[in-house]
């Protein structure tokens, strides 16, 4: 059975507010700007890390939705991808023809720090795992902080056209090396931004004209914990993910006109696009600067999590409403060139889990 | 199980000062990241006598404190500061650890001898 994304809402990212109105604020405009009606929406999937229960059943009723299926996805930072693809196997089992996806998270909330991983022993704050995967990048292939710099400079410059992302990124490179030193490899602008926000998008059979088609769908979990695991392959997970999911849809790496990628810290974009086999080795952080210099929206249009802000809840749901809106030629002022292949990649806590989702028009 | 940190005879003794691996001996693999029980077996997890020997895999620092990644073998690996000259490629033991705030925290050196 065909499946896709056939309509999707957001709510602003914000610094403060809760979940729930950001939730309800995106489910109202799915419905009201796709002109979807309630009653045909056949199960309501909410991803989030809010300690509150029962939210897929409360976004339900407060939208008019009397679903069979209600309930909620957590999985950290990658809760978006994960829920998107547990609509897809409802939609493809034939359980629902609808779901409707919905995204939610509020600044400071949980979600980003995973406090029973003793493997990180007094380093537990994302910044740290961070910090190491950026010090061994440098080191593996030459890489210099100002490289690095280039990624949230460009991502921040792409949200200005996306009228949903938390304001307040870096205006410039210098602006980013300028910015306060969190670690020795970090700067505070290299660092995604908690904020409270949330994105939806309908999952459906038999998408149409002005849909897009899931056709690549990849997950791989190679541990939970940061140091466990066999062997220590940093974002092995979203190698894997991509590759499977790059199969399923009978594509090649070349052949992605527009990527969303997680780029938490400034370091995660070229090594999960290098992963994915869209760069070469070592030269994920040339190719960012290219892109800065050319205009290309190729990688990252709405602004990543870098440009847009982090509700880890939202982002996957916010990055496939990218995906959709970008392959089906509605991303405006963000649109990027020749984007019928577009591909999403989330993933959690230091990339030990990756989802990747290709979709096309 | 509330996602917390349940680490079981490991912590207890990471929190009097001595870094031992958590170790199934039925299944003669550790059990690691720590639990109270053999994920294999579900024998309970004892501890390895002898201080293990590591290599520093990645390093960085913060504010002044060295840390790094290191590979204490068999797949048991730990996110330590750093003491003496340790840094990428470095041979260190865990000289130090303990528990702070409700976390372990473990220093590994290149300086024991
Ligand atoms: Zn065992």
């Amino acid at each position: 059975m065909r499946v896709g994304i056939t309509a999707c809402g957001h709510s602003g990212f914000s610094t403060g507010g809760g979940a729930g109105p950001a939730m309800a604020a995106a489910a109202a405009r799915l419905l009201r700007d796709y002109d979807v009606d309630p009653g045909s929406v056949d199960a309501v999937i909410v991803s989030s890390n809010e300690g509150a229960g029962y939210l897929g059943p409360i976004l339900a009723e407060g939208a008019g939705i009397r679903p069979g299926a209600a309930h909620r996805v957590e999985n950290l930072c990658s809760s978006g991808a994960s829920a998107i693809i547990s609509a897809y196997a409802h939609v493809a089992s034939g359980l629902a023809g609808s779901v409707l996806v919905c995204g939610a998270d509020a600044a400071g909330g949980p979600g980003l720090v995973l406090d029973w991983d003793a493997t990180r022993g007094a380093f537990a704050s994302p910044v740290y795992w961070a910090s190491i995967l950026s010090s061994s990048y440098k080191r593996r292939f030459g890489a210099t902080a100002a490289d690095l710099a280039v990624i949230p400079a460009r991502n921040s410059a792409n949200a200005e056209e996306n009228p949903h992302a938390l304001p307040g990124g870096p205006g410039s490179v210098e602006d980013v090396l300028c910015s306060r030193e969190v670690t020795d490899d970090l700067r505070l602008y290299e660092c995604s931004r908690s904020c409270t926000g949330a994105a939806a998008v309908l999952v459906a059979s038999g998408p149409g004209d002005g849909a897009a088609r899931i056709t690549g769908i990849g997950q791989a979990t190679a541990s939970a914990s940061f140091a466990g695991g066999p062997e220590f392959l940093p974002l092995k997970s979203t190698a894997d993910a991509a590759s499977a999911a790059l199969l399923m849809a009978g594509r090649r790496p070349a052949e992605v006109g527009v990527a969303e990628v997680h780029d938490a810290f400034s370091v995660c974009e070229p090594m999960a696009l290098e992963a994915a086999g869209i760069c070469a080795p070592g030269t994920g952080a040339a190719y960012a600067r290219e892109m800065l210099e050319t205009g290309s929206r190729r990688i990252n249009p709405r602004g990543g999590l870098l440009g847009s802000g982090h509700p880890p809840g939202a982002t996957g749901v916010a990055q496939a409403a990218e995906a959709f809106l970008q392959v089906t030629g509605r991303a405006g002022g963000r649109q990027a060139d020749s984007a019928t292949c577009g591909m999403i990649h989330n993933m959690s806590a230091a990339g030990t889990s990756s989802s990747v989702i290709v979709v096309e028009s | 199980m509330d996602g917390g940190m349940d680490g079981g005879a490991f912590l207890k003794s990471v929190s009097e000062g001595v870094f031992r691996v958590p170790w199934c001996a039925a299944c003669s693999i550790p059990v690691w990241p720590p639990a109270p029980r053999c994920g294999r077996c579900t024998g309970p997890a004892g501890l390895r006598d002898g201080e293990p020997e590591g290599l520093v895999l990645e390093a960085s620092g913060a504010a002044g404190t060295r840390f790094g990644l290191v590979d204490l073998g068999e797949g048991v690996r730990i996110l330590a500061e750093l003491g003496g000259r340790a840094a990428v490629g470095s041979r260190v033991r865990v000289t130090s650890c303990g528990v702070r705030d409700g976390r372990p925290y473990y220093v590994a050196s290149d300086a024991w001898m």
